[in-house]
């Protein structure tokens, strides 16, 4: 049943604060729009595992069980599902040939222009949408580290590790912050989809927004800062990071990388294109500058592709 | 505790593998023991990490278990082996049925067998003779 106007306000007003969305204002271009879209469910996208399927045959089983799909166009094994019944109770799901996983999450692992035999760290794996797409892009080969900190984060990390065929990770269980100073292994990529604050998955569930604060936002940022450091501090020299959330507050995002850009003189902010809409990063905040390279840095909304929100950032390390 | 199957041990699995179930190991994948009891896959670069100290807690891919009726194939190992022999055909019906937990009544050899549909492997299941004891694991059931 459709709300009333009287009845979506009243909603809005609930969900809501006053205070985020005044902050919010200041970047978001259509605030209306983006209010629109973080009250909708967002629509269900998968991701074809082409470890264990050939992509055609799945799509074509999918077809004839009468969903309809819509291929992602920044990510060609990825697809908007709709569908009688949720796809979650296919086989196709149960036996690991795709994977639930909204679209924008896709991003990150797209970023690391990954080839095959690399050594990758993913420095807060769980539960293991972008290490089972990393191992997807490099054929299950090289090495992948996937790291969390907590045993119930590790379970269904190992269980999606599993259930998607990847041969090639070593699942560890450490503090990242503390990561550097525990292994001399250096990474030709490295992950770091940091926790945060989620406003951008709020659209499956609204307890990010009635939980938003100014103080929990920067809460997560002094986290934040420490994984980024620790991420690079991990990676070879000529190494790339990327850096991802799904919230869009620029304290868990911008600042995060300005922070680094000041403490790692040989991090350098590079510059990606993914095929879909999106918005550069900040290079101003309320009256204090920030780096201009970034820019490079991508901002997506979750009104502009129909998807999560997400932040983005790609990190070289300059060779010695 | 993990180990590395080489040589001997290695061939050794190999053969019983072949026996069982006509699989085989992929050549450039490495075979690891862990927990005595489970044999996992994973690729050689996984082993040349230095991961000690980094509290692991698994590495690569679960392909099977020993038990007392022999090895037993994971879903993935099933899939990722290809096995050609103890195999029950089923019907789309009989798959869905299976990936809910029911057990079929169909007659196959004593032992496991592995189920497949239609290309689809749907893992091992224990046959009894008469009928076949489901084995699908519970947190991967259609519900």
């Amino acid at each position: 049943m459709a709300l009333s106007e009287d009845g979506y306000s009243k909603l809005k007003d609930e969900v809501f604060k006053k205070e985020m969305l005044e902050k919010y204002s200041d970047f978001i271009d259509d605030m209306d729009l983006f209010i629109a879209y973080m009250m909708e469910y967002p629509p269900q996208t998968v991701r074809v595992n082409t470890l264990k399927a050939d992509l055609e045959i799945v799509v074509e089983s999918l077809e004839s069980q009468g969903f309809k799909l819509e291929r992602l166009p920044w990510c060609n094994y990825g697809f908007k599902v709709e569908g009688e019944m949720p796809v979650s109770k296919t086989l196709e799901h149960t036996l690991g040939y795709i994977y639930l996983q909204d679209g924008a999450s896709m991003i990150p692992p797209l970023a690391l222009d990954l080839k095959p035999g690399l050594n990758v760290l993913d420095l807060c794996a769980a539960p293991g949408s972008k290490t089972t797409q990393i191992a997807q892009i490099m054929g299950n080969s090289g090495c992948i580290v996937a790291n969390d900190v907590k045993i119930s984060r590790i379970k269904a990390l190992t269980s999606n590790i599993q259930r998607l065929g990847v041969v090639n990770t070593i699942i560890t269980m450490v503090d990242g912050r503390r990561m550097p100073r525990r292994t001399s292994t250096r990474f030709d990529r490295v992950l770091v989809d940091a926790p945060c604050s989620g406003i951008g998955e709020a659209r499956r569930n609204w307890a990010p927004l009635r939980q938003w604060a100014q103080r929990r936002v920067e809460s997560y940022m002094r986290l934040q800062r420490m994984l980024v450091v620790a991420g690079f501090d991990l990676l070879k020299p000529g190494g790339i990071m990327v850096y991802s959330t799904c919230t869009l507050d620029p304290e868990e995002n911008e600042f995060v990388i300005q922070h680094l850009i000041e403490n790692r003189r040989d991090a350098v902010i590079l510059g990606f294109n993914p095929n879909l809409r999106y918005e550069k990063g900040l290079t101003e905040w309320h009256g204090r500058s920030l780096h201009n390279d970034l820019s490079k840095t991508i901002r997506v909304y979750p009104h502009h592709n129909d998807t999560q929100g997400f932040y983005v950032a790609k990190i070289g390390r300059e060779e010695a | 505790m993990i180990k590395v199957l080489k040589g001997r041990e290695r061939r050794a699995l190999e053969q019983r593998l072949k026996v069982q179930y006509g699989a085989k190991i992929p050549e450039n994948l490495e075979v690891v023991l862990q927990s005595k009891k489970e044999f996992r896959l994973t690729t050689r670069e996984a082993l040349q990490v230095d991961i000690e100290s980094l509290n692991p807690q698994g590495v690569g891919l679960k392909i099977a278990k020993e038990t007392k009726h022999g090895i037993m194939l994971s879903i993935e190992g099933a899939q990722l082996l290809k096995p050609e022999a103890k195999i029950v055909n089923l019907s789309l019906d009989q798959a869905y049925s299976w990936v809910r937990g029911g057990n079929l009544d169909i007659k196959a050899p004593e032992g496991y067998v592995i189920l497949k549909y239609d290309g689809y492997y749907l893992g091992c299941g224990l046959s009894r003779g008469e009928h076949i004891k489901n084995l699908y694991p519970k947190h991967r059931r259609i519900v």
